[in-house]
């Protein structure tokens, strides 16, 4: 029996072919190797599998943000670098312009700052006390100590326990907590609402506060907001656009087609008003409404355009009965 | 044939590799000195990778769970070297309780977090690609463009960034990442929150 390879080394093997498979599509001598390669270990598949799968997860990255510093995260002690982070760019910006009022950064903590995502993005925002604020496309959050505004858009709030109640305030609504895992939607036509994934949140708003455990949903209404339950599969669909994926389950075409423009610039327009009223499920990329437009075309035979920036979707030229 | 499927990588990214920390040390306190817990490891991710479909799997961590422990038993069947520990306990671990639930198919900010800081880690033009790729987006062809550099070299970085990441997050490695709270947990551990299940 020859000497069998440590599992290490199948691991460096494994690494290797994850990377070159990143790389792009095989070619045929590469591919011949590999199943070669496959073939003469039994271990050698599955520390593939696990190599792939490790590096697809890093995937999760792009939440960092594009203008993610690496040197603001190094493992040192976290509180010092991020003082000295501060003052950092705090300094810079100093140097930069003195005008962008940028000064008040180095000289307190205590001011607030704002942050913003531009459309598309995803970006991760941990605070000083442990939390951390994911903010969904669009979004702008203001932010002092535990105390957050909600200006526009979509965030999901990871409160760390602390002290003092952490609260979130949107218009007509203020959301505090002790401890608790939340998203927060705002935008402009849609009511208000709250999903709680861990913990609690108290709910303050016109009809006086009310309690939102996990797995619940509050939706301001004008008449009378309501909280209820969320399945499993629902609360992982409305977290979905934190992988950069948008995820429907029966909504409509037009639903879709005005949650993808949160998203991109491209327009998504549907031309026939039964077309616009189809319901549509399945998991998309959010930065691809091509995409989603096409299968959508596929399963309603319906004909795709795409004009500049703009997305077409209209009924076959002659009515279809299928 | 790409090896891996999306889909099948995807998967063993949520449903599988944040229970790979409990696996190893599970295997550890059970294994014959002739075989490691990465072999098994291994060879159970093979088992996972070949299947056809895994769509039948509903509850992914016993599944996991029971592909190791028959391929302990085959082990100590051909070995005949008999180590009784490997087969008392498997029941002890109640897999059937731990079923996936929304957050555990999530990354949440402390495994962001812990990302963030193992690519700070990495050696300088290391990460420049890695961070280029993962967080930017950008091809390995996108990368040599932009740092100057043959595509050979960039996809060199990128294997050095994967065997970072199977060094310190699989292997030896006690951190996971990539979801389940609790993946580090021992099995004492999982004893005490199915108490604190049938507590709420």
């Amino acid at each position: 029996m020859p000497e069998r390879e440590t599992s290490q080394t199948v691991d460096d093997a494994a690494a290797e072919w994850a990377g070159r498979i990143d790389r792009g599509p095989l070619s045929i001598e590469d591919e011949a190797a590999l199943e070669t390669w496959l073939r003469d270990d039994v271990r050698r598949l599955g520390a593939l599998a696990r190599a792939q799968a490790l590096f697809d997860s890093t995937d999760a990255a792009r939440a960092l943000g594009r203008d993610f510093e690496p040197a603001a995260f190094k493992p040192a002690t976290p509180a010092k670098t991020s003082r000295r982070q501060l003052i950092r760019w705090g300094g810079g910006a100093l140097a930069a312009s003195v005008a962008a009022g940028a000064a008040g950064l180095t000289l307190s903590s205590y001011a607030s700052r704002a942050y913003a995502s531009q459309r598309g993005e995803i970006r991760l925002i941990p605070l000083d006390d442990g939390s951390a604020i994911t903010l969904n496309t669009e979004t702008r959050v203001r932010v002092r100590e535990r105390r957050a505004q909600l200006l526009d858009g979509e965030a999901l709030f990871e409160v760390a326990p602390g002290q003092r109640p952490f609260v979130v305030s949107v218009p007509s609504l203020s959301i505090s907590t002790t401890t608790a895992a939340f998203v927060v939607r705002a935008i402009a036509g849609e009511p208000v609402s709250v999903l709680v994934r861990e913990g609690a949140v108290s709910v303050d708003g016109r009809d006086g506060p009310v309690r939102v455990g996990p797995n619940q949903t509050f939706a301001l209404a004008s008449k009378r907001s309501a909280v209820q339950p969320v399945d499993p599969a629902t609360l992982s669909r409305r977290l979905a656009w934190r992988e950069g994926k948008i995820a429907f389950e029966g909504e409509t075409m037009q639903a879709a087609a005005r949650e993808f423009a949160r998203y991109s610039d491209m327009r998504l327009i549907i031309d026939d008003p039964d077309l616009a009223r189809e319901p549509i499920s399945g998991l998309f990329a959010a930065n691809d409404p091509v995409s989603f437009a096409r299968s959508a075309s596929r399963s309603f035979g319906a004909r795709l355009t795409v004009e500049g920036r703009t997305v077409r979707l209209s009924r076959a030229m002659s009515p279809s009965q299928s | 044939m790409p090896a891996i499927s999306p889909e099948r990588s995807r998967w063993f990214a949520r449903q599988i590799l944040p229970h790979e920390p409990v696996l190893r040390a599970w295997l550890n306190r059970r294994l014959a000195s002739d075989l490691e817990a990465d072999d098994v490891i291994q060879e159970a991710y093979t088992i996972l990778a070949s299947k056809k479909s895994v769509d039948d799997i509903h509850n992914p961590k016993a599944y996991l769970f029971q592909t190791a422990y028959s391929l302990l038993v085959r082990h100590v069947q051909r070995s005949q070297i008999v180590s009784i520990r490997a087969v008392a306990d498997l029941e002890r671990l109640d897999l059937a309780a731990e079923v996936a639930t929304p957050e555990q198919v999530l990354i949440d900010r402390d495994e962001l977090h812990r990302l963030a800081e193992f690519i700070a880690d990495m050696p300088g033009k290391t990460q420049e690609a890695f961070v280029l790729r993962r967080v930017h987006g950008l091809s390995q062809r996108e990368i040599a463009e932009r740092m100057g550099v043959s595509e050979n070299t960039v996809e060199k970085h990128i294997v050095k960034g994967i065997r970072l990441l199977i060094n310190r997050f699989g292997r030896g490695g006690k951190h996971n990442l990539g979801a389940s709270k609790g993946g580090e947990a021992g099995i004492g551990d999982l004893d005490a929150r199915a108490r604190d299940k049938s507590d709420s």
